[in-house]
This record gives structure tokens, sequence and C-alpha cells, in this order.
């Protein structure tokens, strides 16, 4: 077939030879007569915060967006009226000084000119950034930050429960929502922007202790034309004074009501129960919230007021309730021990734990004050006619202070804003000790360890490695520390256990400033 | 001489006018102004003549003629026939035909010595046309364009065709015309090139929107210069008529 030729007209304005084209113009022509970035905004503004850096989508939503970021990209783009008539074919941005608070784009548009001419043209939008405060920053400068606030509160002198409490909060992901977290002289303050996030709090709280609740709220203002109304909210959490290994009398009401069973008990769990169990005789009975809440009950010694006991005799009796042996434990106070000491012999429930040689941490009930309004009431009742002397709480590792420098994990904390200001140093001292105490919680007990998130602590690995290093070559400052810790060794073998937790229950540990803060402390 | 006009607002003006080398109609009715562009350029050397066509102004699509006649589509009145050929020379023949296709403007085009036809137009059509016009006839087709009279205009002069017209369809024309073709635009880049332009062999008239550039391509191509023009023809004459008794 013959090849055609296509013909050469003149631009019917310039008169340039050209092909023909259906607007039989050339593009010169075309461009000059024709622009069709016409009706497209050339100066635009865009609102930015300066504080939280977000830029505004109309009509309300505030986005992050880096410099020269795709979404910073399709948020200008978006802006500009008038591009839905025209093909937007590409866009990027031309570089400006951050100064400036100039954003340039370059749009490159195509739109159909005459009949089937498309006409593709590259233009540049320049958008001045406004700085305007976002609502959320607004509000934050004001007093209104929050909108509704969980006080979490228990009445009990140590704060192992909070910390317990923190864990799982971070375990579960409940602190997502929250704005602020503070800390206060008997409890934790959660603060929230939306009351429903507050009230899943309330829940989550809930679920984990026998806990009961109580709401208010406060009128901040109110538009009557409207009929809106703003309000802050307040849940008051009461967690029951009731912890771990605390010793309770529990009320004769309580007793009568169970069937008369024996007034003294000693918690061993606290879940959304109140786990209790008789040391005398492994009963145990379970006490739930509404209960606890009907008929509130305090504890008669808790761990603080425990003491050490050395462990001479076990004689195990034979019955076991699940892991819990009854046995008779021949014990003395670890204070008297030597001459003269006073031996007691006292039926625990924690038989499996011990033999003889062991520490042992008890409430020693023969020599303790108690000012126990249910005790007395019990006494005058008769239904109790004589305490125990000793009752034994848990095992007791005497080196503790060894274990923290040797701990191989670590847990995570929440930020807390706004500490509460101690008003002795005793307090923080007592805060310290509390989470010293909450972290041997930890190592002894694996059902605590199950629950919450335990992470590596690298710095340890390495240090020990190092002294593995040093220890080789035999430098006389490691020879002195290995003789202490022989000395040591003697009497902690188990503790040597205990603080090394096993490495497959640690988590590893994200931290994207590992390399930073290992520069700077090079 | 190319001349610009408009008829109403409309730069199509071919659609409202036919203009041989023998006479001009122009479309009734709209306005006067249009009429008299013509009427001043024409009227000393050909008769410039108001008609209608089937009731319509449109008469530069419904008919087609050279010097020698003019065919008239089957939808023409008796009344509007008989003033067309009372006002034409009787040395004029004014043909009505009876044919399917009536818009003979777009399916026929010719000078005064060869018409192109719309290739469906009936064997009977085709032996009036040539009998009528005394023209040599052929179907053909324009850029795969059925409507040849829409996008090809010619004089005994040149041709104009449609500007996607190949170079090769161009020479095919050409030759069998007898005349030299370009392809090229009116109206500001229109392709539509008879409806923008009416010409014959010594002036022509465009539409309003033709720019300098299309001017000059008609001009060009239709031989329009100056010497053409019947009354520069006699100046020319008596000048070299002048120069031989010197």
């Amino acid at each position: 077939m013959q090849k055609l030729t296509p013909s050469t007209i003149l631009c019917c304005s310039c008169g340039t030879p050209i092909q023909a084209n259906p607007a039989n113009m050339c593009v010169d022509c075309l461009r000059t007569q024709v622009d069709i970035t016409e009706g497209i905004p050339k100066h635009l503004t865009i609102n930015w915060c300066k504080k939280c850096g977000r830029y505004l989508q109309p009509p309300t939503s505030w986005v992050h967006a880096a410099n020269e970021s795709k979404e910073l990209l399709s948020l200008l783009v978006k802006r500009v009226k008038g591009l839905q008539k025209a093909k937007l074919v590409d866009a990027e941005f031309v570089w400006t000084e951050p100064h400036s608070m100039r954003l340039k784009v370059k749009l490159t548009i195509q739109k159909e000119v005459f009949a089937q001419t498309i006409l593709q043209q590259k233009f540049v939008v320049e958008f001045v950034v406004q700085r305007q405060q976002c609502p959320d920053c607004e509000r934050n400068e004001t007093e209104h930050t929050w909108k509704a606030v969980v006080q979490c509160r228990q009445n009990v002198g140590h704060k192992k429960t909070f910390f317990f409490l923190e864990q799982l909060i971070l375990k579960n992901q409940a602190h997502a929502k929250m704005i602020d977290i503070e800390e206060n002289t008997r409890g934790m303050d959660f603060f929230f922007s939306q009351r429903g996030d507050a009230q899943q709090l309330v829940q989550f709280v809930q679920s984990l202790f026998p806990a009961k609740f109580s709401t208010s709220k406060r009128l901040i203002s109110a538009d009557l034309h409207s009929n809106t109304y703003n309000y802050k909210y307040t849940f008051a959490v009461e967690i029951a004074p009731i912890c771990k290994e605390d010793l309770i009398c529990l009320p004769p009401s309580i007793c009568k009501q169970r069937g008369g069973i024996n007034p003294l008990w000693l918690c061993y769990g606290v879940s959304n129960l109140i786990y209790l169990m008789n040391p005398l005789n492994l009963q145990t009975i379970q006490i739930n919230a509404v209960q606890f809440w009907k008929a509130p009950f305090s504890a008669m010694m808790n761990y603080r007021s425990a003491t050490a006991f050395f462990v001479l005799d076990v004689e195990f009796l034979g019955q076991t309730s699940g892991k819990f042996a009854l046995a008779d434990v021949t014990v003395v106070r670890s204070s008297e021990l030597g001459a003269n000491a006073k031996t007691f012999i006292t039926r625990t429930h924690l038989g499996h734990l011990f033999k003889s040689g062991d520490y042992a941490l008890g409430y020693d009930l023969a020599s303790a004050n108690i000012n126990n309004d249910d005790l007395d009431e019990n006494f005058r009742l008769k239904l109790i006619h004589q305490l125990p002397d000793v009752i034994l709480i848990r095992k007791f590792y005497p080196n503790k202070r060894r274990r923290a420098r040797k701990r191989n994990w670590e847990i995570k904390s929440l930020q807390i804003s706004n500490v509460a200001q101690p008003k002795k140093t005793s307090d923080s001292s007592q805060n310290l000790q509390d989470l010293e105490d909450f972290k041997e919680d930890i190592e002894e007990d694996e059902d605590l360890r199950a629950r919450i998130n335990l992470y590596k602590r690298p710095q340890l690995v390495q240090n020990s490695n190092d002294m593995f290093i040093e220890g080789d070559s035999n430098s006389p400052q490691i020879d002195i520390q290995d003789d202490d810790d022989n000395v040591d060794d003697v009497d902690d073998i188990d503790d040597d256990n205990v603080s090394q937790l096993p490495i497959d229950q640690l988590l590893e540990n994200l931290n994207l400033n590992e390399d930073n803060s290992n520069d700077s402390m090079n | 001489m190319a001349f610009r006009a408009q008829f109403q607002h409309s730069s199509d003006i071919g659609v409202f006018a036919r203009l041989t080398n023998s006479y001009c109609l122009v479309g009734l009715g709209g306005t006067e102004n249009f009429y008299s562009v013509f009427e001043s350029e024409l009227s000393d050397h050909i008769p410039v003549i108001h008609a209608t066509i089937a009731g319509t102004k449109i008469i530069g699509r419904m008919s087609t003629g050279n010097k020698n006649g003019l065919l008239l589509p089957s939808t023409t009145t008796d009344q509007e026939l008989q003033l067309i050929r009372n006002s034409l020379p009787d040395s004029i023949a004014v043909k009505r035909i009876e044919e399917r296709l009536t818009a003979f403007g777009n399916c026929i085009s010719c000078n005064d010595y060869v018409a192109l036809i719309h290739p469906e137009l009936d064997k009977e059509t085709e032996e009036i046309i040539a009998d009528t016009l005394q023209v040599e006839v052929f179907r053909q087709t324009i850029s795969g364009e059925a409507l040849v009279g829409t996008y090809c205009v010619f004089t005994n002069q040149g041709g104009m065709v449609h500007p996607k017209t190949h170079i090769e369809e161009q020479d095919e024309l050409s030759s069998l015309l007898q005349v030299p073709l370009v392809s090229g635009t009116v109206n500001k880049g229109s392709d539509v090139i008879s409806a923008g332009l009416v010409v014959n062999d010594w002036i022509a008239f465009c539409g309003l929107d033709t720019t300098s550039t299309e001017i000059s391509t008609i001009e060009n191509i239709f031989k329009l210069d100056d010497s053409k023009h019947p009354s520069k023809l006699v100046d020319n004459l008596r000048d070299s008529i002048v120069d031989q008794m010197v």
C-alpha cells in the first residue's frame, strides 16, 4: 500500500508551516490564544498551627504533614480550586526557604481546547502559610484541657497496686487515649478528652480490682439557645484496700453470713475478687466487689509489718490444696537467732516453700500490737479465743540489695506529667521502696510475671560481658570482687535464681534513641 | 482580492451564498449588509441575486453551479425556481433535480470544466450534472470524507482542500482537476472550507474570522491578484497595446 504523506498547512495565525491538527494552529499560537490555567488561583493561603505543626484540612480536621511530603502535596493540591475542569498530570514541590512561610507547588495540567485539541501547561501555585491555632492547642492554652478524669484511689500505705495497674495499662494499651496522668499520694488521676474513654478505663480497672466508682460532673459552660451544655466529668474509683499477703479479720456479720467461718484469713491474691485462705487448714473463700463494698473491712496487718523468721524445721501434714501444702514449721525470729531464741511452732499453708535453714517472712502476732475493730468485735463475741503466734506469708531472701544490681530486666513506666510533690523527702524514698518491693514481687511471683511485660536490660548484659572479659585477664580488682561474691553466695544460693529471670520471658525493648544515647555517652 | 464578510453573526458565509463566474446568489433576509458586500464588489460585472431555496436561506449548501448552469434540489418551489430563472441570464441553464441527497452544495464541487461529486449520487444525477454544467464528472472523496462539496473549493485557477488531505491524494485530485491544490483552513483554523469561503476566478469572500495568513494563502492559490479583476484586465490589455504602439 502506498505510504501517505501528511500535508503541511500554514498555522492560521502566524503562518508557520505545521502539520494539520484539530485546531490548525501551531502550539505557540495556541498557548497565546488560550490559557488553560485560567480560573485556577495562583496564590492561596493555608493554615498551619505553630504549636503542634499541623495543617488545616478544611473544614475542620488538622493533619500532620512533613515538608515536601506526599501528604502535604495532596493537601495542597486539594486546596487548588478549578482543577476539576482540567486533568492534573503532575504535581511537585518547588523548594522554598522554610522560614519564608511559602510553599510552592508546580502543577502540570492538561485540558481540551477547541475540538479534540489537548493542551498541556505547567504553572506554579504559591501558598502562603498562615499561622492559626488549632482548636486542640487552643484548648490546651486554657485550663479546660480535659473533659473527664478518672481518680483511682486505694487507701493503703503503699503503692504496689498502682505500679501493677500501670503495668497492666501499658500491656493493654489502655493509655492510648489518656491526655495526662497525675500521681497522687493515695493513687493516680487519669485525664481524658472524651467521657467515653474515661468510662472505658473505669471498666478496665473494675475488671482487674475489686473497685467501686462514683461519678460527678461540673458545668463549665452552657448555651441555652442551642441547648448545649459543656461538662467536666469525674469518675472516682476506689479500689478495695486489700492486697496480697494482708492478714484480715472478717467482720462477724460476714462470718455469720458464710455459715460461721473462722474470721482470721490471709489474702493470697487479688483480682476482681479477693481470694482469702485460712493458713491453718487451707480453706479458701472468695469475696467479690459487691460483697466487699456492702460490708467493707480493712487489713489487720500488711507486708510492711511482717518480720523475718529463720526456719528450723518443717513437718508436712500431707494436706495440699493447689500448690499450697500444709505444714508445721518451727521458726525463730531471725533477729534473735543464736542463744536464747524463742522458738515458735506454727502451721502454715506455705509448707512447699520451706526447708530448714530458709528465711521466712511472717506476722509476729505474739508481739504485735494490733488495733482493729473487727478483731475486737470478734473477741467480744468470742468468735476468736486466741490468735496464732506466727503466720508466715512468704519466703524471704536476706540479700535483697544485691538483687537490684543484678537484675537483667526492666519494666516500662507511664509518662506521669505532674508527680505530686512529696511533702517530705521520706515520701519519695517510700515511693522508691514501694517500686523496689513491686519488682521483688515480680521476681518471686510467677503469676504476676505472666500478666505484665518485662523487657531486657541491654546495658546489664553488656556490663556483665565486660566483667567477664576482665575476669579472664585476672586483674586484681576482679579477684577481690570474686571473693566477695563467694562470701555472699554462701547464704543466698536461691537469690541468684530469683533475680535472673529466664531470658525467654523477657521482651526485646524498642528504643529509638538508643544510638544517640550511646553516642552521647561515649 | 479577498474580502471578509459575515452573515448575521456567522462567519460561515459559504452557507448563505453561491458565487460563480457569471452570477452570484445570496440568501434572502438576514442582514442587508451581507448582501451589500457582494453587491458593491460584483454588481458591475455579474448579477447578484437574493434567493431562497425550499424556503431557507442556506442556498450555498442547497445549490451548486458554474458559469454554464445552476442545479437546484427537488425541494425548490416553483416560485423560487421561477424567480431565479428570471433573474439569471438566459445563457445559464437552471435545472431542478430529483435526487435523494438534496444538499448539492455539500455533495458537489465544481469549476467551469470539472466537477467532483459525492460517490452515492444517482447515475441520472451524474449525467444531468455533466449536461447542465458542461463538466467532466468524477465521483471522489477527500481525505475519507464523502462530502466533497464541504471539504474542497476550487475554481479554474486553483483549489483548496481539507487540511488533513495527504500529499498523494492532493496530487491525484490536482491531476483530475488540472488546477493546483493546496490544503488549508479558513475562519481561523476551520477545516470546513466551503462554509467559510466563496470564490470565483477573480474574487473571493471569506468569513470574518479568517486570519490574514489564511487570506494570503487563499489569494495565492486562487490567483486573486488585482490583475485578474475584470476592470484591471482591460487596463492591462490597454497598457500592453500602448506599449506595442510606442
